[in-house]
């Protein structure tokens, strides 16, 4: 179990005192949910998501708001399940109107300021969906020395510059998810990478399948970022062009590799002399 | 050793006595052992027995934890007793897993009651399911639902009430 609450709410400790008498009647109407054990509030509250906690549970009355505000809880604050993000069709349009989309991603953003705000400097993860902009971003970058693991996933409000502001406010970052982030495609944004962040161990870029990408005429972007992240256990990437010589640089580049998933890129001619480079690697997914 | 397995007994806050295995509950609640540590001095090798008074625990509740505490925590009875395992499904990840679903599917007041009881007396593993069993209930739910449906008063002031409406004006 863990360690006396943090927060106190004299009120209801007051409030017991004086219901013992009258247990009976509470028998009979109820248990009065506001009541519980702070620990168990923070063990039911840890249970949600970050938009649950904040849309519901979180802010019923004062005692569970009370536990809602534990630094605790916020260290990894995920943001990308919710109706609200509901807005994409299976062609990756938007579904509704640009204005009810523009205030939804405005109250997004509301609450992910909340969020950091209550994980009192202690945020260690986010993850973030379509509502994410650079403005939010210099808010966490801000706020968040201890931030290790970053997700980032169809956000077209993020620009390279603001991204790569995060990126030099965060040195501890070691998991870091683009996806389909059409601002952040640029050589520059991994190039920044690669300097801001020694740490990286886990590193995602899944692009969007664009149609010079199927020409097979995109010219391997990440590829001067990518084998300058020496650290790297994990790499993932997905619709990039990757050559022969590009791998092989990865290879180079990044010795402790444990995880390479390749299995979307236009690659390579898959010989002998390649597989044998790629011994190392535990995991390791080509494409087909 | 003593070849005979020493009990204790629970007295509820309603006035009831269960029997349970010294062994078995001092394996489960860090608040019993406390308790059981405390008194052995003054038992010292006796044969008399030990009734200790939980008094924050209904008889009603008490019986369920002790049904729960002698599943998890009697090895014995784990290993012993197949008819255990003819209630799990092949994909039962434990072979508790289908008596835990059984134990925490009752209604909101014996529910909260659990809660209260395993961390009263610090049985972590029951605590987690039924704190879990709670989340269950309230997911997918805006606030005037929880605050319907488990009988729940607004009880902000007006201040926390301002606050609570800037904070989280997109919940209402």
């Amino acid at each position: 179990m863990t360690s006396p609450s943090p927060v106190s709410h004299p009120r209801c400790g007051m409030e017991k005192k004086m219901r013992t008498m009258t247990d009976v009647d509470e028998t009979l109407s109820g248990r009065d949910w506001s009541e519980l054990p702070q620990d168990a509030l923070m063990s039911i509250l840890g249970k949600f998501g970050a938009l649950e906690i904040l849309m519901g549970a979180g802010a019923v009355c004062h005692s569970w708001l009370e536990a809602a505000k534990v630094p605790n809880l916020w260290r990894s604050v995920d943001m990308t399940q919710h109706e609200l993000l509901d807005v994409l069709d299976d062609q990756g349009r938007y579904t509704c109107d640009r204005k009810i989309l523009q205030t939804n991603f405005e109250v997004l953003c509301a609450m992910a300021r909340v969020a950091v705000d209550r994980s009192g400097g202690q945020l260690e993860a986010f993850h973030g969906k379509l509502f994410v902009n650079d403005e939010l971003l210099k808010y966490i970058a801000d706020r968040s020395p201890a931030l290790k693991t970053l997700s980032i996933i169809s956000c077209d409000g993020v620009s390279s510059q603001g991204f790569t502001h995060l990126i030099a406010k965060c040195p501890m970052l070691e998991d870091l998810k683009l996806v389909e982030c059409i601002n952040l495609r640029r050589r520059e944004t991994y190039q920044a990478i690669a300097k801001a962040c020694a740490q990286l161990k886990r590193f995602t870029l899944c692009n969007l399948p664009t149609l010079e990408f199927l020409l097979s005429r995109s010219s391997g972007e990440e590829a001067d970022g990518v084998v300058a992240m020496h650290e790297l256990r994990s790499l993932t990437l997905t619709n990039c062009n990757v050559t022969n010589n590009y791998l092989a640089a990865i290879l180079d580049g990044c010795p402790h590799l444990e995880v390479l998933d390749l299995r979307l890129c236009i690659v390579i001619d898959i010989d002998p002399t390649l597989m044998a480079r790629c011994a190392a690697i535990k995991s390791l997914r080509l494409p087909a | 050793m003593a070849s005979e397995k020493k009990v204790v007994f629970l007295r509820s806050s309603d006035g009831e006595a269960f029997e349970v295995s010294e062994e078995v509950i001092s394996a489960a609640s860090v608040t019993i052992k406390g308790m059981i540590d405390e008194e052995s001095p003054s038992r010292a090798d006796t044969a008399a027995t030990t009734t200790l008074a939980i008094p924050n625990v209904t008889a009603a509740t008490l019986s369920r934890v002790l049904h729960y505490v002698n599943k998890h925590f009697d090895a014995a009875a784990v290993v012993g007793r197949p008819d255990d395992y003819i209630f799990c499904a092949p994909g039962d990840e434990h072979p508790l897993a289908r008596f835990d679903d059984d134990f925490v599917d009752v209604d909101n007041d014996t529910l909260i009651d659990l809660v209260h009881a395993a961390e009263y007396l610090h049985i972590k593993k029951l605590f987690d399911l039924t704190c879990k069993a709670v989340a269950d209930k309230l997911k997918g739910r805006t606030i005037d639902q929880i605050r319907e449906t488990f009988g729940i008063v607004n009880d902000y002031t007006v201040e926390e009430e301002v606050e609570v409406y800037r904070e989280n004006s997109w919940a209402f």
